[in-house]
């Protein structure tokens, strides 16, 4: 049997709804004992999202938590009981990680803040996710993570020209400051096999949306420009843009980097002229009439389907690819030679094919990781606070009829 | 100097523009000690591609270059010349990470493939990342930032919930390069899972990671969504697509933009206070998620005909105190204004030639022991060629002969 990466490693995680469940799935498939604390109280929203239709109702039915929450366990916790808080304390002293991303300050409000924590695990680490951060005079604001993106500047610098400031594709950027927070959480973890010490790590998913946009903060600090929406355009590539093709919402993405590609795209499209064209003698020219430029390369691509314009197009060593929807996205055959999907055998919705964590690792095969089933409300309960713990069942029944434990 | 939480890590770097060299770039932040290495005759494409200070091109002066190249040290190196590839071995022997990001084959063709390299050093881990992957009918694909994002359907859901007219509204790219930073941040997260499988076995392994799957993560719903929904499924079209979340998430006022997601019923309570507990809003069509979802249009324009006469910054002052999760569209110049961030120090000058010092983005995460740090400026083509292969054992009329012949 392969050994996973983070065997032996557990993680108390409170997080919910999208960040923080991503980065703890990729702790998770990778060999984490991962210990996601929810109750009815305080459900993670994403259950009641996205259920197989003609079916009843069922919060442990929804596909896109199940396709989140695999390789976890479940226990269900009342954080608004002492108890309950007691009980979750009981389980971060057998961890070694707590993940969360609660609004600022209710971690502290349970008894639940780093520095207490550290009382009990001297050698903790714990990544919280907020908007802005757990400290700067607008920490204390609520949002999700589409709206940070809007605070950080990049709905402002993405949208046509002269439209609107525009919110990104998915629920951009959750998945990806998921991905950085996993990354936060490994690297702490390196640290401490290297010395011994935990600590605490805070996350402002409008700084990760920052960290990805220099080019604009270094050309408004250097040169007092203040960048707007540009579409699909490119700074120097021309053409660089999503072109109409044939059939009902079909498009092609093209760009054109250097002077061999454009000798390229001239020699495919027919058009040899265009290379003694004084309009298109070089890049800038090209950028000069890049309104012209797109019409002509337009009126190519809708004599013809997307593959075909990708097809064509890097046979002569241009980058060109379909714009690809969900359809098209899940019948790709670069898709599907790289397994990037699990089907996970799931007690409710049955095997439906989930997303799985990115990369392919020669020594960790994709069959050997973790992906388990998520988990339902609660399954792990007895298994946590009995087999770690070390309640008895009638302790947890008496807990379950208590409230704490639901 | 702080002890950073990857500075046991040395990791070599084979690779340019942005993906590769911003993956390398996070690591370096945390303290791992990288050397980069760029082809002798023009160096990293990212030295040519701006912004510039004054817009004036200069090799040295590019601060995008600069930024994804920070605490990291450089060396030239003709790695295709048997020299050169002698000595790029050499520099592996003791390497922890190699970050690769050539067209798959390529380094295997110089005898150079993680397979000979393993056999060097079998603590080593090989990270190749490429748009395709290293298998597969696409694999010797070309594709740039646009087409990854526009091939990961990210394309075809932005704007998110804003498009009326599919015919004059293209799928749309997000600012910059994400694709590509996405893909720098998603390989390190899975070096870091390789070191830590390295920790109990001792052992290196390679990984092959494909831009468009890094993407693609970000859509993950969209792939559970499509294989259990009805043939006659929400997803099929971009105008259709709204069914599914209801209300975009950016919304005008009178003198800017908002974002405003209010999906739950406590988030509806905090936008019916905002707007004045107005009659409409208490019509059971919107009484639960499901029945906003399904009336979103009538919501929406309910709410933008009282959004047109609202400013933006009293909208969110107000809704923020009503605990509804609303945020301004913020420019750049906003962005650099905002006191939160100073406060929180996220902005960190760093020096650029002929322009000084100039505030770029620092931490995106503050770790309380290991904390960021800019140890170094990027590296000036070469500048670090000396010191490195010295180091090698290199000396000083090898190096001379070997900068002679173009092999560094």
């Amino acid at each position: 049997m392969t050994r996973l990466p983070l065997e032996g490693i557990r993680v108390a995680d409170f997080g919910w709804i999208l960040a923080v469940p991503h980065a703890t799935a990729w702790l998770g498939v990778m060999g984490a004992e991962v210990i996601k604390i929810e109750s009815m109280q305080r459900l993670d929203l994403i259950r009641l999202l996205s259920q197989l239709p003609d079916r009843p109702f069922d919060l442990d039915g929804s596909m896109y938590f199940n396709s989140l929450n695999f390789g976890k366990k479940s226990v269900t916790l009342n954080l608004g009981h002492p108890q309950g808080v007691a009980l979750a304390k009981e389980i971060i002293r057998h961890s070694d990680i707590v993940t969360e991303n609660f609004t600022v300050g209710n971690m502290k409000k349970w008894g639940l803040s780093y520095d207490e924590l550290c009382q009990i695990k001297p050698d903790l680490i714990m990544l919280s996710g907020t908007p802005l951060g757990q400290f700067g005079s607008e920490s204390q604001c609520v949002g999700w993570g589409p709206h940070t993106q809007a605070y950080a500047g990049m709905c402002h610098l993405t949208g046509y020209p002269n439209g609107a400031p525009s919110g990104l594709g998915g629920t951009w950027p959750d998945f990806m400051i998921g991905v950085v927070m996993a990354y936060a959480v490994l690297s702490a973890l390196h640290y401490r096999r290297r010395t011994g010490k935990g600590q605490y790590i805070d996350l402002a998913m409008a700084e990760v949306v920052m960290s990805m946009l220099p080019e604009g903060f270094a050309d408004y600090n250097m040169n007092g420009h203040d960048r707007n929406r540009r579409g699909n355009r490119d700074d120097l590539m021309v053409p660089h843009n999503v072109y109409r093709c044939a059939g009902n919402d079909q498009w092609a993405a093209i760009a054109v980097n250097n002077e061999d590609e454009w000798r390229a795209l001239c020699q495919t499209l027919e058009h040899a002229e265009w290379l003694v064209d004084s309009r298109f003698k070089d890049q800038p020219s090209r950028k000069a009439h890049e309104e012209i430029l797109d019409a002509l390369v337009e009126s190519w691509t809708l004599q013809r389907s997307p593959t075909e314009v990708m097809y064509s197009l890097q046979a002569v060593g241009m980058a060109a690819t379909p714009v690809l929807n969900t359809e098209g996205l899940c019948t790709d055959p670069q898709f599907q030679q790289r397994n990037y999907t699990v089907a996970i055998d799931h007690p409710v919705t049955g095997a439906i094919p989930a997303a799985g964590i990115p990369g392919l690792y020669s020594a960790l095969p994709k069959e050997d990781l973790q992906y388990t089933a998520a988990p339902r409300l609660g399954q792990h309960n007895d298994e946590v606070l009995g087999g770690l713990l070390g309640l008895s069942a009638a302790e947890i029944a008496r807990l379950k009829e208590e409230q704490v434990v639901c | 100097m702080p002890d950073g939480a990857l500075s046991d890590l040395k990791i070599i770097e084979l690779s340019e523009m942005v993906a590769g060299p911003f993956c390398t770039k996070v690591m370096a932040d945390l303290g791992a000690e990288v050397i980069k290495i760029e082809s002798p005759r023009n160096g990293d494409p990212a030295r040519q591609r701006g912004p510039f200070p004054h817009a004036q091109p200069h090799p040295e002066r590019s601060a995008l270059f600069l930024y994804l190249n920070t605490n990291k040290r450089g060396v030239t190196l003709d790695v295709h010349k048997p020299e050169g590839a002698r000595v790029f071995r050499d520099l592996l022997k003791d390497a922890d990470i190699l970050v690769e990001t050539w067209k798959p084959g390529t380094l295997a063709a110089l005898g150079l493939g993680y397979e000979n390299l393993k056999s060097l050093n079998p603590r080593l881990i090989v990270a190749s990342l490429t748009p395709f992957g290293q298998a597969g009918p696409y694999k010797d694909y070309k594709a740039y930032d646009l087409n990854c994002y526009q091939f990961s359907v990210l394309g075809y859901e932005t704007p998110f919930n804003q498009v009326t007219d599919p015919a004059t509204q293209p799928p749309l790219k997000a600012a910059g390069e994400q694709a590509d930073f996405l893909a720098g941040w998603t390989t390190a997260t899975a070096i870091m899972c390789a070191v830590h499988w390295r920790h109990l076995t001792g052992e290196g392994q390679h990984l092959d990671m494909a831009e468009i799957e890094t993407a693609a993560n970000m859509i993950r719903p969209n792939y559970p969504v499509y294989y259990g929904e009805r043939p006659d499924g929400p997803n099929r079209t971009r105008l259709s697509k709204r069914q599914e979340w209801g209300l975009p998430w950016v919304w005008p006022c009178r003198d800017g933009y908002v974002a405003i997601l209010a999906i739950t019923d406590k988030h509806w309570a905090a936008l019916k206070a905002l707007l004045g507990q107005p009659e409409w809003m208490d019509d059971e069509l919107f009484n639960s998620p499901m029945g906003r979802f399904m009336h979103a249009d009538v919501i929406k324009s309910l709410l933008e005909t009282w959004l047109a006469e609202h400013d933006r910054d009293e909208v969110y002052r107000n809704g923020q105190a009503l605990h509804l999760p609303i945020f301004p569209v913020q420019s750049l110049t906003e962005v650099m204004a905002t006191r939160h961030f100073r406060e929180r120090e996220f902005f960190i000058p760093q020096e650029i030639p002929t322009a000084g010092p100039v505030l770029l983005p620092g931490p995106p995460f503050k770790m309380s022991l290991t904390p960021w740090s800019l140890r170094r400026p990027a590296p000036r083509l070469g500048q670090h060629n000396a010191e490195v292969y010295s180091g090698l054992g290199v000396g000083l009329g090898e190096l001379a002969r070997l900068q002679e012949q173009g092999v560094i």
